[in-house]
């Protein structure tokens, strides 16, 4: 039987996760997830959390800026595998701490949570170099196919989340709200772009340079904002120097929360508060350590051409 | 024992088998059309040879292969070694374009197979590789085994060679020379010491005929002041015309740069220019001022692929909207700052000197960030 409280501090300290207790904690997440709607309603104050990426030390960090898990309420905007060296734990500890703490903590789907992107970025190797088979690894993306898309805070004025950003198909959240999302993220349409797209300086909907979803520009935000009566957009998605970044007349921000991205980037990271009375706080943070010690040895060099 | 700087050599050959573990990655994703068809050839020799060889890396040879040709390369690192592919490519067909009886020089190339393909494209042309004793050998050994290479630089020697020890590679002698094609077994930091003796390595070399020195990731390894006398070398060598063309990391002074440094530091790297010449306004008047080049050209990688910020519409982009669509699509980028901000990290400059006013007009075709006249 799983025990969370010592998987949660075993899970912080790197340890192994016996991978019956991984199966038993994602068919527990799943028989929460299952529950939950497309689109989350999350009350204030709630701490909004960008991209992780496997960066466990950084969660960590994460949650000693933004306070621990169940005083501080957090909505994590999706992207936490892939690219770092420790998705696995990452993915295990708010995998706990929604079991633990349901109304505490909430999940979205970022666009590596899909079984396609995690065998290219890295998640996929990390499951079969450390559990030798591919079940873990199974386990979890089957719960990646039942996370929300995205989260309403505060209600009616509030903010709309989302890891990517708008779609060309869709105007309403309700077009969100009875869309199929049990199944892997598709290549296009709505449920694609929600978890691709990206805003830009750009006049209507541009061709994305990523291969998948759109970019949109602050016509496309001022017109989703006023239509479903929200003041902000809080996403994800990209990777902003200095943690966070306001576009379009504060219509939209992008939360990033993966500081030195790939231990390489040099950027610092931020989390948003949002209040009861829906005004903003950002705190940054830096990387967790520069330390290569933290870096495990069997792990792919950090590449650059040399 | 190996003294410090035997060790840091060692770090800089293996480099080479990072590059080609890019390009083989690229390569098998079909990224290059037509496909690099001799990269294999050079990959097998290495899995021959590399045992043999006294300096490359810490690791067997074994598992130096299977750590760098195991694992998959990011998205980024495939779009990356396209790009810059492609740019220097490009930038070679129309040197060629203009000057089709000419010299190319490729300083460090290691296993790099461009030689070949532009050898079986331009008749005309002469070409010459420099590198390291050790890889000038793994690159000969790769030649022999392929009756295509050998063709294509005109190899006509019956020559068979069998190493199957230390001692072997050892006393091997890694040159080449065919009529038009040379692979050079030579340090280019000796050229301090020793400028003439290099001059007669140049087996059939005309000064007078137009040259085009390519270094890719190779100078920034040397420290400023061997980096002027490489420079300076070809400049005083080839005065009737001679261009340069170089690839390498710039720091930029900015956190990611300073992270790369350190991270690269971490795996015995030390980029010797790193710093020194820092962006793209740097390097132009070190070019330009410290090595006394008449026309400069300098853009980034970023710009090349398409991510950078500034535009210039008037000009022919260096990847057509096309072929960028199609690259685009081989692989999803997760991450476009990410892409961007390596990419923005890596130079190329083109710089070149003449003492009868030649100059090479098409090279305004492309956009460049900075140009001095």
């Amino acid at each position: 039987m799983l025990n969370l409280d010592e998987t949660i501090e075993k899970i912080k300290l790197c340890k192994h996760i016996p991978e019956e207790d991984v199966e038993e904690l994602c068919t527990k997440v799943i028989e929460l997830l299952i529950e939950e709607a497309n689109i989350q309603h999350v009350d204030t104050p709630v701490t909004i959390c960008g991209d992780i990426h496997g960066q466990l030390h950084d969660l960590l960090t994460l949650f000693k800026t933004g306070g621990e898990c169940p005083t501080t309420q957090y909505l994590f905007l999706g992207d936490f595998v892939d690219r770092g060296f420790y998705s696995l734990e990452s993915f295990l500890l708010l995998m706990s701490l929604k079991v633990r703490y349901p109304d505490r903590i909430t999940l979205i789907r970022g666009n590596h949570e899909s079984r396609q992107i995690t065998t290219v970025y890295g998640f996929y190797d990390e499951c079969v170099r450390k559990y030798g088979s591919v079940n873990v690894w199974r386990y979890c993306c089957e719960v990646f196919d039942y996370l929300s898309l995205g989260a309403i805070v505060g209600g009616k004025g509030g903010v709309f989340c989302i890891h990517g950003g708008l779609s060309p198909d869709i105007e309403s959240i309700d077009q969100i709200r009875i869309l199929d999302r049990k199944q892997e993220v598709p290549h296009e349409g709505g449920m694609c772009d929600l978890l691709w797209s990206d805003p830009e300086e750009v006049s209507g909907w541009a061709i994305s340079p990523r291969g998948a979803g759109f970019l949109f520009g602050e016509n496309e935000v001022n017109s989703f904002l006023h239509t479903n009566n929200i003041s902000l957009i809080a996403r994800a998605h990209q990777l902003v120097m200095e943690g966070y970044k306001e576009m379009f007349n504060q219509g939209l921000v992008t939360v990033w929360s993966a500081p030195n991205y790939c231990y390489r980037c040099g950027n610092i990271a931020s989390v948003l508060t949002i209040d009861d009375n829906l005004n903003r706080d950002y705190k940054v943070f830096e990387a967790a350590t520069q330390d290569v010690s933290s870096i495990p040895s069997k792990k792919p060099a950090i590449e650059y051409f040399i | 024992m190996l003294s410090p700087q035997e060790k840091k050599d060692k770090v800089i050959r293996s480099t080479d088998i990072d590059a080609l573990s890019c390009r083989s990655s690229a390569n098998r994703l079909s990224y290059f059309v037509p496909p690099d068809s001799y990269t294999d050839v050079l990959i097998q020799s290495y899995q021959k040879y590399l045992q043999y060889c006294q300096g490359y890396t810490g690791l067997s040879s074994g598992r130096t292969l299977r750590q760098s040709f195991g694992d998959k390369k990011f998205p980024l690192i495939n779009r990356g070694t396209y790009f810059r592919t492609r740019a220097i490519d490009v930038v070679i067909e129309q040197f060629i374009k203009e000057f089709p009886q000419s010299q190319i020089v490729s300083l460090g190339g290691g296993s790099d197979t461009r030689a070949y393909r532009i050898l079986n494209k331009h008749q005309l042309v002469n070409y010459y590789e420099i590198d390291f004793p050790e890889s000038v050998k793994i690159k000969k050994l790769a030649i022999l085994q392929s009756d295509e290479i050998k063709k294509i630089i005109d190899f006509k020697e019956k020559l068979s060679v069998n190493i199957n020890n230390r001692e072997e590679f050892d006393l091997m002698d890694g040159n080449i020379h065919t009529s038009k094609y040379h692979l050079i077994a030579y340090d280019l930091r000796d050229l301090k010491d020793d400028p003439t003796q290099f001059n007669q390595k140049l087996e059939g070399f005309d000064v007078n005929l137009p040259t085009l020195v390519l270094s890719e990731c190779v100078l920034c390894y040397m420290n400023p002041a061997e980096n002027t006398n490489v420079l300076k070398f070809w400049k005083d060598f080839c005065k009737e015309y001679v261009s340069v063309f170089i690839y390498e990391p710039m720091s930029l002074h900015d956190a990611f740069g300073t992270t790369m440094a350190k991270n690269l530091a971490d795996r015995g790297i030390n980029l010797l220019t790193f710093n020194e010449y820092s962006d793209l306004q740097e390097k132009s008047k070190y070019l330009h001022e410290t090595c006394g080049f008449q026309r400069v050209r300098l853009t980034d990688l970023s710009e090349i692929a398409g991510y950078g910020i500034k535009k210039n519409n008037h000009k022919e982009s260096w990847v057509d909207v096309q072929e960028i669509y199609r690259i685009n699509h081989i692989e999803l980028i997760d991450e476009v700052e990410e892409i961007r901000l390596l990419l923005q990290h890596y130079c190329l400059c083109y710089a070149e000197y003449s003492e009868s006013n030649k100059k090479l007009v098409g090279i305004d075709r492309w956009n460049w960030l900075e140009s001095v006249e």
